[in-house]
């Protein structure tokens, strides 16, 4: 249910993000100017990568244009012969030959043009789909690099239009673009000599009529502009609806909401196509308009040269020749103009692939320490964070971790346990303070270290599509059947998993719906278990199981999580009595450390939030 | 392919309109030629002439040219506009027509084909037949008309020099077939591929963070990086070999222009007979030669693309055509008398599965009463709720409200008794307010008290925004505990008579969730499902169902079943409530 007008609320509220240079689809029109700039510098860095494969094709583009441009001389020879056939003194037999020899030399010379085309193409659609294949992979590494407010920011569906569907246009539009656009350029230039060395007054003529075409396929350009750029983000919009409420199809039936949701799709649906038409009309507007302009300028040329021949400044078959590379030179010019609607797509397609790739990058430790093993030891110095740079969270956070301690992280929903475990694995930096591991400031660490070093159980149960024992041996691909097993063992999911008619080889659907929510999360703690780390945090990763598999899982985890440090977040009691140091959070902060028995002595807020159970 | 085309029913005088003007345009276009080749044709071959006739002439036939190039580019406006609008309202209604249709797919049926195909078909494959169509109007029509017009005009031109045509165009329907046949399944291919890239970069945004927390950026990476191979590899093949097609009908079409002047000369070469407007003739036949070939290009680029659209046009009928699972009812459900809710032998089984999910389940629920379902993870009690809310049909049994069996029942009616929690808390990236009223009239106070219930109000009252504050997509921004609170508060705000809560309170610490619950007693006049891990939770129900591996272990209050059921002790001596 995205709202419709999303796209204008999205930046008053989304502020925090306009720091760090331009989110999506929030842009100034200064910015615009500045972004599409750059957009276009961009693209021809894309070109880059393929120089070799350009510049092979401009080779081969000029030699075809050459060939090409030469054949109306050819001809122009070839129908000279024919007039030696009204000469009185004639050797029908001379002359035939010496046409049938400019005819073969003509086939070859057509057949030569066909095989450096056919090359030419072949070249160009490789680097067409190079661009394409690169940008896509530079978009997925964007998305590894850039920061998690990107992802609070952005919204799924559009992106993944940016990735599948902008990265296509650009392709598939590049190719036919340049191979179009260098072919023609080329015929034009050497359609252009010939035509001067055959007579400069007409090409004049015929150069004088050129900008009128020039002219007028740019400001349909520029009219067409603006509906191009809302067809892309269009298509992102309508990505983003589809994806949003195709993955909460059970809340939108069970609401009623399929004519509501319906009805918004359809006022972006409405608009998309209103853009859509408009750009398709004004760039079949273009086509017409060249054609006539050509068509005239035909006609002009040939009473022009009529007269020039009559004046007999002109020979009456230089002229036919003349009027043909004329018609061949308009030919290339309407093609030049056509591509209009290829460059405005191209264009705004890329627009949006480079605000992706524009994207500011997370921090990065620059260079990074590292260690064989780490001992678990961490430590909360001073800790502030705010989500927002202007509202803070958490203003003051001490604590200390020995190795191998068992710590309970308690507090009403909202306190922030999830951010606090957040900061330790780095999916956000914090705004003062630091948090040693091991002594030594995690931000000293490569992100890589600090998180393999540390597994994770996050609350929100994510299983691609893929089998179970894929799924399971996440962290660890190369782990062995037994190992895969052993995991699945502990965390108390083996039995349902062999109860499966594909036993560990069942896929899991997408978006995981094949199996119960309590036992996703099952499989995400074996994941978990698998990867056998030295720090491991376990946030809230129990909730959707029972209590009796939860008591189970809790006696396999303690053998398995022997001597390592564990975080764990939990509301049930079991889980929290027996640990090592207890935390109470409160607003972001800590307001009170200790072991259960001397926590209840204090009796503050932790007695008052355990004697809430009994 | 045509089966989709059905939906341009509703468009039918326009498209008639534009065949009819498509027709006109073509016609006139096949004048041009002609008309210019006149002007031509006054050019007096030996360069001797008197210029005060000629030109005057030539003036007269270039203005005749003219008007009817003029007659051309009006016609083409009027198409471009109104096959614009044919092309792109089809899209539209085609994509609005297959949203609505899956926001209404039963569950089982989105699963089988998966979000991020059902994304791909909305967009890229709808796309796809856009295109098609677009170009059917724009091409298709005139390209055989100027097809079977330009040949008649050759013939009449010139029998002997057509006779060149008829051995060119055979071998250029064959190069072009071969390509075709060649370049087709890979088509099939590309869409599926678009898929399954579709799906990783989704898996990519929507995993991010265990991805990160299992540094596992590479590997996706590379995911990603195989299934882009794939696809540009397959978009590579299919493009080459449409590469040979363009430059070898150029060749084909020189060819013929070469083979139309050798068989002139041949003509010469054998009779003493010389034709005084050989240069015009010639032009002319060249001239339509070209437009005949160029039909032919365009032709067989239909036949090209035809299959293309079908491949996505398939996709999408299969959407289409899905029979819905769960059927519609016709009864209505009188508003203000829900009164009872009654499972009789309910059993429910999963295709494939070997054992039902809920087998033999019995119970009924007046106004008021609170239901409680506890039971081990995979017991079934998920399956449950998603039966009441016609998710899934009962395999055996009924499910009775009001003693009607609700597959008789109309199903958004039905559905707007009910106000349902999932287990996994579902956000849209809306403000906090649009997410609880989601759709129906409620007032400020309605979404206030519903906060209230919730336990929402003071987390929501902390936010800058309040009730506005802009939720991010999935609910990224929000706790665990105040993503399950905003959906508990949707239930409830719009005062169902059923209320389902599916393990609802998992992420709330005990204190709230109690408070909750208190909340949620004060609402005297619904029935309440719920689904809970905690004993405390539920132990204040009316009837408490032990759920096990689908099978009932025992139905009862907390007081009897800590008495008679074994399973349910287990379960309080483990969350240490004393039995
Ligand atoms: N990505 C985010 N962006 C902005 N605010 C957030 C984000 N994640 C959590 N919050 C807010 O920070 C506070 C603490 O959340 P969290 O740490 O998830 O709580 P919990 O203790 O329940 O795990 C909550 O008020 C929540 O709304
Ligand atoms: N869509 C599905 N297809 C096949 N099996 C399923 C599906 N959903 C759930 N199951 C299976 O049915 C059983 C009951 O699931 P569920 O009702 O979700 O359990 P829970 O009691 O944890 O809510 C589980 O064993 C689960 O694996
Ligand atoms: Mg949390
Ligand atoms: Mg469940």
């Amino acid at each position: 249910m995205a709202k419709s007008n999303k796209q204008n609320k999205i930046p008053s509220a989304r502020k925090p993000m306009g720091g760090h240079g331009p989110g999506m689809g929030m842009h100034g029109t200064g910015e615009r100017a500045k972004n599409f700039k750059k957009a276009v510098k961009d693209l021809f860095v894309e070109l880059k990568s393929v120089r070799l494969q350009l510049i092979i094709a401009m080779l081969l583009a000029i030699i075809s244009a050459i060939a090409t441009a030469f054949l109306p001389k050819l001809l122009q020879e070839v129908l000279g012969k024919f007039k030696l056939f009204f000469f009185p003194n004639a050797v029908i037999n001379d002359v035939f030959n010496q046409i049938l020899k400019l005819l073969i030399f003509l086939v070859v010379l057509y057949f030569g043009v066909m095989i450096v085309r056919i090359i030419s193409e072949i070249i160009l659609n490789k680097a067409g789909q190079k661009i394409c294949y690169n940008l896509r992979e530079k978009m997925r590494k964007k998305l590894s690099l850039v920061k998690l407010k990107f992802y609070d920011d952005s919204s799924s569906g559009d992106l993944i239009s940016r990735v599948i569907t902008d990265a296509d246009t650009i392709s598939s539009n590049l190719q036919t673009l340049l191979s179009n656009t260098i072919i023609s350029i080329f015929l034009v230039v050497a359609i252009l000599i010939f035509m001067f060395t055959m007579s400069w007054q007409l090409t004049l003529l015929v150069l004088g009529i050129l900008p009128i075409s020039l002219g007028l396929s740019l400001l349909v350009m520029l009219m067409g502009q603006k509906h191009f750029k809302a067809q892309a983000k269009g298509v992102g919009e309508i990505t983003s609806l589809c994806e949003e409420n195709y993955s909460a199809l059970r809340v939108v039936q069970a609401y009623g909401m399929q004519g509501k949701v319906a009805d918004e799709f359809n006022e972006c649906n409405s608009r998309l196509v209103k853009n859509t038409r408009k750009g398709v009309i004004f760039a079949g507007f273009t086509m017409p308009i060249i054609n006539f302009i050509n068509n005239f300028s035909y006609v002009l040329l040939a009473t022009v040269g009529c007269i020039l021949c009559l004046d007999k400044i002109f020979a009456v078959d230089a002229l036919l020749i003349f009027l043909q590379y004329s018609s061949n030179f308009n030919q290339q010019i309407m093609q030049l103009t056509q591509i209009t609607e290829q460059v405005q797509t191209t264009a705004a397609a890329f627009e949006r692939v480079s605000e992706v790739l524009n994207t500011e990058n997370d921090t990065e430790t620059l260079e990074p320490i590292s260690k064989e093993n780490i001992v678990g030891k961490i430590e909360f110095k001073n800790v502030k964070f705010g989500y927002s740079e202007d509202k803070s969270l958490m203003k003051d956070v001490n604590f200390v971790v020995n190795p191998g301690e068992t710590v309970a992280v308690v507090g009403k929903t909202g306190a922030g346990k999830t951010t606090l475990v957040n900061l330790l694995m780095r999916f956000y930096d914090i705004n003062g303070g630091s948090i040693m591991l091991d002594g030594v400031d995690i931000r000293k660490f490569s992100k890589s270290f600090v998180r393999k070093n540390i597994g994770m159980v996050l609350q929100d149960v994510w299983l691609f599509n893929g089998t179970i024992a894929e799924n399971i041996a996440f962290g660890k691909p190369d782990a062995t059947i037994e190992e895969i097993e052993d995991a699945a063992k502990k965390a108390e999911c083996h039995h349902f998993i062999s109860t499966l008619p594909d036993g560990y080889n069942t896929i899991i659907g997408e978006d995981g719906g094949n199996i119960s929510v309590g036992q996703k999360q099952l499989l995400t703690i074996a994941r978990a278990l698998l990867t056998n780390p030295q720090v491991m945090i376990l946030d809230e990763a129990t909730s959707s199981v029972d209590t009796k598999t939860e008591s189970k899982i809790q006696v396999a985890m303690n053998t398995a999580l022997q001597g390592r440090t564990s975080f764990v977040i939990a509301h049930r009691l079991s889980t929290i009595v027996n640990s090592d140091k207890i935390l109470v959070m409160e607003n972001g902060d800590i307001i009170e450390a200790g072991t259960h028995k001397e926590l209840l002595k204090k009796n503050g807020a932790y007695a008052k939030l355990y004697n809430s159970q009994i | 392919m045509f089966k989709i085309l059905k939906q341009l029913k509703k468009l039918w005088w326009l498209v008639a309109l534009v065949i009819a003007l498509v027709i006109g345009k073509t016609i006139v276009d096949l004048l041009v030629p002609d008309l210019t080749s006149k002007v031509i044709a006054l050019i007096p071959i030996d360069g001797v002439g008197d210029k005060a006739i000629i030109i005057p002439q030539m003036i007269k036939a270039g203005l005749i040219a003219l008007g009817s190039v003029i007659g051309v580019l009006a016609l083409e406006f009027i198409i471009s506009v109104v096959s614009a609008r044919i092309a792109s309202s089809f899209e539209g209604k085609l994509r609005q027509k297959l949203f609505d249709k899956i926001v209404s797919l039963s569950l089982v049926d989105s699963s089988n084909y998966g979000t991020s195909s059902l994304i791909t078909r909305t967009t890229s494959d709808v796309q796809q037949v856009g295109r098609l169509t677009a170009m059917l109007f724009r091409i298709m029509l005139s390209a055989p008309i100027t097809f079977i017009g330009a040949l008649v005009m050759t013939f009449k031109v010139n029998l002997e020099l057509s006779y060149v045509l008829l051995c060119t165009i055979p071998l250029l329907l064959i190069f072009i077939a071969i390509i075709g046949i060649k370049v087709l399944p890979l088509f099939k291919v590309m869409q599926k591929q678009t898929d399954n890239l579709t799906l990783v970069t989704r898996e990519a945004i929507t995993g991010v963070r265990v991805i990160k927390a299992f540094d596992n950026d590479k590997i996706e990476e590379s995911r990603f990086q195989k299934n882009n191979k794939q696809i540009t590899d397959t978009m590579i093949k299919a493009n080459t070999l449409m590469s040979f097609a363009m430059p070898m009908v150029n060749f084909i079409m020189s060819l013929t222009i070469i083979g139309i002047i050798f068989i002139v000369a041949l003509n010469i070469k054998n009779s003493t007979m010389v034709d005084p407007a050989l240069f015009a003739n010639l032009q002319k036949v060249i001239q339509y030669t070209i437009k005949v070939m160029m039909s032919i290009i365009m032709m067989v680029m239909m036949f090209i693309m035809i299959p293309r659209g079908s491949v996505s046009a398939n996709r999408i009928n299969q959407i289409l055509s899905i029979e819905p699972k769960i059927k519609d009812g016709d009864l209505t459900v009188n508003d203000n008398s829900v009164t009872s809710l009654e499972f009789n032998n309910v059993t429910f089984k999963y295709e494939g599965a070997d054992e039902p999910a809920v087998s033999k389940l019995s119970f009924k629920a007046s106004s008021g009463d609170t239901i409680a379902i506890i039971g081990p993870t995979g017991g079934g009690k998920s399956t449950v709720i998603n039966l009441i809310e016609r998710f899934l049909d009962v395999s055996e049994g009924e499910i009775l409200l009001n003693g009607t069996n609700i597959k008789n029942l109309k199903l958004d009616e039905l559905r707007s008794q009910i106000g349902y929690v999932p287990q996994v808390p579902v956000i849209f990236s809306s403000t906090i307010k649009d997410n609880i009223s989601f759709g129906s009239e409620l007032s400020e106070k309605e979404i206030n008290d519903a906060c209230d219930i919730a336990c929402a109000t003071e987390f929501i009252s902390k936010k800058e925004d309040g009730l506005e504050t802009i939720l991010a997509d999935r609910g990224t921004n929000l706790s665990g505990g105040q993503k399950q609170r905003v959906c508990i508060a949707r239930a409830v705000a719009r005062k169902p008579k059923i209320l389902l809560f599916d393990d609802s309170f998992s992420a709330l610490d005990f204190a709230t969730d109690k408070q909750v619950r208190e909340n949620l007693a004060r609402i005297n006049n619904s029935i309440k499902i719920i689904v809970g891990q905690r004993v405390n939770t539920i132990k204040d129900a009316d009837e408490i169902i032990v759920l096990n591996d689908g099978k009932v272990f025992g139905v009862g209050t907390h007081e009897e079943l800590i008495k008679t059921c074994e399973e349910y002790k287990l379960i309080c001596k483990s969350q240490g409530v004393e039995v």
